[in-house]
């Protein structure tokens, strides 16, 4: 089997994950993982997908486009090696998740990510959104992040609240334990 | 002791609403000695519906008097037939299961329940609890009306690969 990864975005409408999943189904692709949202009224596709040996990137993009030119994608395929994920059991991290929100302001996603770089921390998953009017707007930051047990969260804390404090936002932040039952 | 193989999502068996007991005979003092024995047995485990080892009928156990989130605590509970009948607001909570080892959620769970079950002789009984005892009986009686706590999870940031169960 070969590993492909799928970047497709558009204007946004019904339809557009149904058509593009119906294509692959065609070419007898396995999807795995994926991202799919709307940016700024952009639905904007990121999926990984294994197919048949000897199907190329090239074709697979050619079938896409074609079968979905009504749709006005951009779609790009690329052949890619799939890597083991990243995953700590219980006794070696902790995740955290990390909310931030405030008047928005360059350098904020920066700023915070920076930390957690600095600590050695994972990041597994990050939303962001500004919302409020032009002339005001506030944005919110989510990270989820894979903590190795030795990092001192409270360490980690004050320096994210350190961050927090130059750029003028909120944040805060809890670990998210998961109780096994 | 008898201690049976848990059995792990993707299961037709874990995706069934498990039977009401109706005979509180021999056989489900059997599979309540099944179900202590292989939750104990089972690290980190502290409940277990009587689907997870492949059974229909509406048991579970629960203990979760060695866990550090506990409050109110019953010590070992057996419970057959069991209803939640009071509840307090949901809270989120992040749980795993032995039976969905590859993941866990954050998911709504009440804070605080009453259940009515009855006991290995058929006779009626009811708990009032909290914290994490509550959170564990919801979890078994999740089970044996079908659902894993993925059936729960409802947003895409709420679901999280795990490396092993424990």
């Amino acid at each position: 089997m070969e590993n492909f990864l799928l970047r497709a975005f558009g204007a946004d409408r019904p339809g557009i994950v149904y058509r593009i999943t119906n294509e692959l189904a065609k070419l007898e692709a396995n999807l795995s993982d994926s991202t799919m949202t709307d940016l700024e009224g952009q639905f904007v596709i990121m999926l990984s997908f294994t197919c048949a040996a000897g199907v190329s990137s090239n074709f697979i993009e050619a079938k896409l486009k074609d079968g979905l030119s009504d749709l006005s994608l951009n779609i790009e395929v690329s052949s890619i090696e799939f890597h083991d994920r990243v995953l700590f059991s219980d006794d070696e991290s902790k995740r955290v998740s990390i909310r931030v929100y405030g008047a928005d302001r360059p350098g904020i996603v920066a700023g915070f990510t920076k930390v957690l770089y600095d600590f050695g921390i994972n990041i597994t998953d990050l939303k962001t959104s500004i919302t409020g009017s032009e002339s005001s707007p506030n944005y919110f930051l989510l990270i989820v992040a894979d903590t190795p047990n030795d990092v001192d969260t409270v360490l980690l804390e004050n320096e994210l609240k350190t961050a927090s404090t130059t750029l003028g936002v909120h944040m805060s932040l809890d670990v998210i334990a998961p109780d096994t039952i | 002791m008898t201690v049976r193989a848990v059995v792990v999502a993707p299961s037709n068996v874990l995706s069934t609403p498990a039977r009401k007991v109706l005979d509180y005979d021999d056989s489900v003092l059997q599979k309540v000695r099944d179900l202590i024995d292989t939750m104990v047995e089972s690290p980190g485990c502290v409940g277990l519906a009587s689907v997870q080892l492949g059974l229909s009928d509406q048991i579970f156990v629960v203990d979760v008097s060695k866990h550090k989130k506990t409050d109110i605590c019953h010590g070992l509970i057996v419970a057959i037939n069991p209803v939640i009948i009071h509840q307090s607001d949901p809270h989120k909570v992040r749980e795993g299961c032995l039976s969905v080892p590859d993941f866990t959620g954050s998911i709504l769970r009440y804070g605080e329940i009453s259940i009515k079950a009855f006991d290995v002789t058929g006779c009626e009984f009811t708990i009032s609890t909290n914290a994490f005892e509550a959170q564990a009986i919801q979890h078994e009686i999740d089970h044996l009306n079908g659902k894993v706590f993925l059936d729960r999870v409802l947003d895409v940031a709420d679901v999280y690969p795990r490396k092993r169960y424990l």
